[in-house]
This record gives structure tokens, sequence and C-alpha cells, in this order.
């Protein structure tokens, strides 16, 4: 395989792991979860580095995933005392292992290059560059092996527990009384969240991992009915913005991963908008069909209870004489009502819509 | 990296902000523990959200001069909840909230000045979590501690209670 086919296939299988752990939090109402995680796991890869002083070990990863899982235990701890709220404590841990991180990457690495953009752009371009190789043979870069274990891992464990996820997502208090045990759940869950946050680090970058991790499940969210079909929507775009911001990057010739979440910023505004049945556009047309029916339905009814006279029928409603006119000529050309001169008229077809719309005293 | 200039852009910013507090105090008290009473009584709700976001907003742009777009978070989050633990009445929470983040500033910035080379936000953060940590274990009534003694106490007098 070439360097462009195989950044794009650690792309690729980037985006899907992040995206497949975020449908879990978008859909728990939780998603800044993986935005405290990409932070508090700064101490972990200073303290391991610190002590093994090789960036390339894969206990660095391993490290910080352990803090990640530090983290989640500490503000599920903070929230059983029922004294902060979940945003507060999230937000108070955090950002508080977070310092701890700089202060000690600032003790100890101080003749460190650190590279800021490396840590929010992450450096796809380069991942092909750091290949794994057996003897003389190339077999391609270690990023894409590390992804690939990952979403295996990940795979694994929704599948096993994919019932019991789903009712902690949806009902921890059931599955509490089930005896599910829906902490535990949790935090091996939002452990493998950290891991693959951890992971994924490297190629995309700290905040482009929010990105991936939030943005498809969230439009996901509004196309799919279940957790399945979220699951399913969410692979599908991820790996459409993959592709495509890896193709745009290149046409543009900059890094792909910001192209990557900018598209999926971009699927995830057309799906809002347009989404079948949770759109906006949808929305707002259902809106309006419920407007027109109750208009015509008010008028119906009126005119049933002997109020025939239009000038009478607009005092009464307080509407417009052409609102009135409007949705009159709408009815008569459903042919529910009959106009002769100033007077309305019920036909037969009016007098059975009526018994079949909602019918009170 | 802050200026003569910096200080006085923040100095005026803050007072704009402390000034619509102050002025709206009322308002924003009802409007943040009962947002539909707040509406039922005619207090237009959406201007006064957008208000309170202004306000917010001021205050992050102020914050992350000084510590830094992810720490802000903690300034804005830490102090507040560190002083819910104090008091039940918003008035006094204000004033604490506002005595802890002067204090943690001032001891961030003089740890980091003391020629320890530390960079400052961070310490400020840290500063902020020890606050919250001691707070949230010895605060009187809703303390970890006095919730543990009062459960103790009960137990007792449901034991004796029992006994006789």
């Amino acid at each position: 395989m070439t360097i462009e086919l195989w950044t794009l296939a650690v792309a690729l299988i980037t985006a899907v792991t992040c995206s497949v752990c975020g449908v879990f939090l978008v859909a728990k109402r939780e998603a800044l979860v993986s935005e405290g995680l990409s932070h508090a796991v700064l101490p972990g890869i200073i303290v391991a580095f610190v002590l093994l002083r090789d960036r390339s070990s894969p206990l660095l990863i391993l490290s910080a995933a352990v803090m990640g899982l530090v983290m989640v235990l500490l503000v599920q701890g903070l929230r059983r005392t029922k004294l902060v709220d979940d945003d507060a404590s999230l937000g108070i841990v955090f950002a508080a292992l977070f310092s701890i991180g700089i202060l000690l990457a600032s003790l100890e690495l101080r003749n460190v290059h650190f590279h800021a953009h490396c840590i929010i752009d992450g450096n796809l371009a380069l991942a092909p560059l750091d290949a794994w190789t057996v003897g003389a043979t190339s077999l391609g870069p270690k990023s894409f092996y590390i992804m690939l274990s990952v979403l295996a891992v990940v795979s694994a464990f929704i599948w096993v527990y994919f019932k019991e996820l789903k009712l902690m997502v949806f009902d921890p208090a059931l599955a509490q009384s089930f005896r599910l045990r829906p902490g535990l759940l949790h935090a091996s869950w939002l452990g493998l969240v950290s891991l693959t946050t951890v992971s994924a680090f490297e190629t995309a970058g700290s905040i482009l991992v929010v990105a991936l991790m939030i943005t498809p499940p969230a439009a996901a969210y509004l196309l799919a009915d279940t957790l399945g079909g979220m699951l399913r929507w969410s692979v599908l775009l991820s790996a459409l913005s993959a592709v495509g911001g890896f193709y745009l990057g290149f046409a543009l010739d900059i890094a792909p991963t910001g192209p990557m979440s900018a598209l999926a910023g971009g699927i995830f505004l057309v799906v809002l908008v347009a989404a079948p049945s949770r759109g906006l556009l949808s929305r707002w047309r259902h809106r309006r069909v419920q407007k027109t029916a109750l208009f015509e339905h008010v008028v119906l009814r009126r005119v049933a209870r002997g109020e025939s006279n239009i000038g009478d029928l607009c005092a009464a409603l307080a509407w417009t004489p052409a609102h009135l006119e409007s949705v009159s000529a709408r009815l008569c050309q459903a042919g529910q009502l009959n106009k002769s001169g100033a007077a309305l008229q019920l036909t037969d077809a009016g007098r059975v819509r009526l018994e079949h719309e909602l019918v009170c005293p | 990296a802050m200026g003569r200039a910096d200080l006085w852009m923040i100095a005026i910013l803050g007072a704009v902000s402390l000034a619509i507090l102050f002025l709206l105090w009322k308002e924003f008290k009802v409007y943040t523990f009962d947002p539909l009473f707040a509406h039922g009584l005619g207090l237009k709700t959406r201007r006064l959200d957008d208000l309170l976001i202004v306000i917010l907003v001021i205050g992050i742009v102020i914050g992350i001069q000084a510590v830094g777009v992810v720490l802000m978070i903690a300034l804005l989050i830490t102090p507040a909840s560190a002083a819910r633990q104090w008091t039940r009445h918003l008035g006094p929470m204000v004033l604490l909230a506002a005595f802890f983040g002067a204090l943690c500033g001032t001891a961030g910035s003089l740890v980091s000045a003391l020629g320890t080379g530390l960079p400052t936000g961070p310490l400020i953060v840290l500063a902020a979590t020890i606050v919250f940590v001691v707070s949230l274990v010895f605060a009187p009534r809703r303390g970890l501690v006095a919730k543990a003694r009062n459960r103790q106490r009960t137990r007792k007098a449901l034991v004796s209670g029992g006994a006789s």
C-alpha cells in the first residue's frame, strides 16, 4: 500500500473508533466527558515519559488511560456525595488533573521540545513514517495497528455488553435494580473511552478527538430511533467525514485532520436542518400542517354551531377577513364547506371530518 | 504576560459586569432558581439569559488572559462550588466565591513569582482545588465530616430509642 492509502486507513479507523465511543456518551448526555478525558490524561503521559524517557513506548498510552480512569472514578465519587452537580464535578476534576500535568511538565520537561500544534492537530500526515517493521518488510504504520486493536477491544466490549450498556444509558435506576452494577460498567466503559482518546491523540490531536467523538454521534442521534441505528449512522457519517476530509486536505495541501472535523461539523449542520423527522425543516413543516388543520377545524366547528355569517365569524375569531377567506376557500375546495353569498354551510364531508376529529361538548 | 493596559482593561470589564450583576440582582436571583416563576412574573427571561451569558463571556475573556483556555473552566466552577458548601444564600455565596477566587489568584501568583519558575495558571487552579476539597470535607452542615457525624448521631438515637 502507498503512504497515502495508509494515512487514509489510519484516519478512517481513528474516526470510526472515536465515533463508536461517542455514541454512548451523546446518548447518555455526557458528551463533555470526552473533553475532560482528553485533558485529564496529561499527568499520566508526563509521569510515564519522565520514568521511561521514551516517547514511543506503549506504556505511555497505558499510563494515560489509567489517568483517565482515575478522573472517571474521582468524578463518580464526587457525584456520589450529592453535594456537587455532574457538570461541576467534571470541570473541577479534569481542570485540577490538567494543571497537575502542566506543573509536572514544567518541572521535569524543561528541555524537551513541546509542539503545541502537535497536541491540538496531531500529526496524521506523519503517521505512516513510523512504520512497524518485521525483518526487512514494512507492515504499515504502528498507529494503524494501535487503533485497530483499540477498535477491536471497544467493539468486543460493545458486542458483549450491548444490553447492559443500553440499560445503563437509558435507565440506570432499572439497571441498578437488576443488579447489573451500572456504576462499575460505566467506569469500565469510560476507561475504554479514555484508552481510545489517548490512542487517537497521536493521530488526531486532543481537540479533534473531541470533535470526532461528539459530532458524528450527535448527527446520528437526529437520524436514528434506536441505539443500534445510532451506532450504524455514526460509523457511516464518521467514515464519510474521514474519507472526504482526507481528500479535501489533500486537495488544499493542508493537514487532513482539520478538514475531517470541519466536514463532520458540516454534515451535522445539514442533518440538523434536513433530518427526516427531527430536523428543523421537518419540524417547521409539521408545525405548519398542524396550524392549518387547527384553523380549518375551528371554522368547521363554528359553522356547525350555526355561526355561518362570514362577517360575524371574523369578529368572533378576531381574524382578518383575508385569513378567514383563505381558510374557507381551502375548505370549499375540499368539499367540506359550501359558500353562498356571505353565508357558509357545512357539507356532509365536512360533518364527517368534524366527527372524526376531536369531540368536545 | 500582562501589561498595565491589560490590567486597566480587566478592571473596566470586571466593573461593568459587576455593575450589571448588582443592578439586576433580584431578577437574576429569581431567574436562576425558578425560571418559570420569573417568566410568570412578567420578567423577560430570554433577555436575562442573554445578559447572564454576556457577563459570563466577559468573565471568560478576562480569565483566559490570566490562566488560559482550559483552566478557565476551573476558575469558573471551583471557587463557586467551594462557596456553596459554606452557605445557603446566594448573596454570601457570591461574596465567598469572590473571596476564594481572590485568595487563590493571589496565592498562585505569589508562589509563581517567588522564583520557582512554575506557571501561574495551574498554581491558581490547584489552590482553588485545595480550597474546594477543604470545603467539601470540613464545611459545617454540608461537609462530609459533618454529614458523617450527623448520621452517626441519628443511628445512635435510633438504637437507644429501640432499646428503651
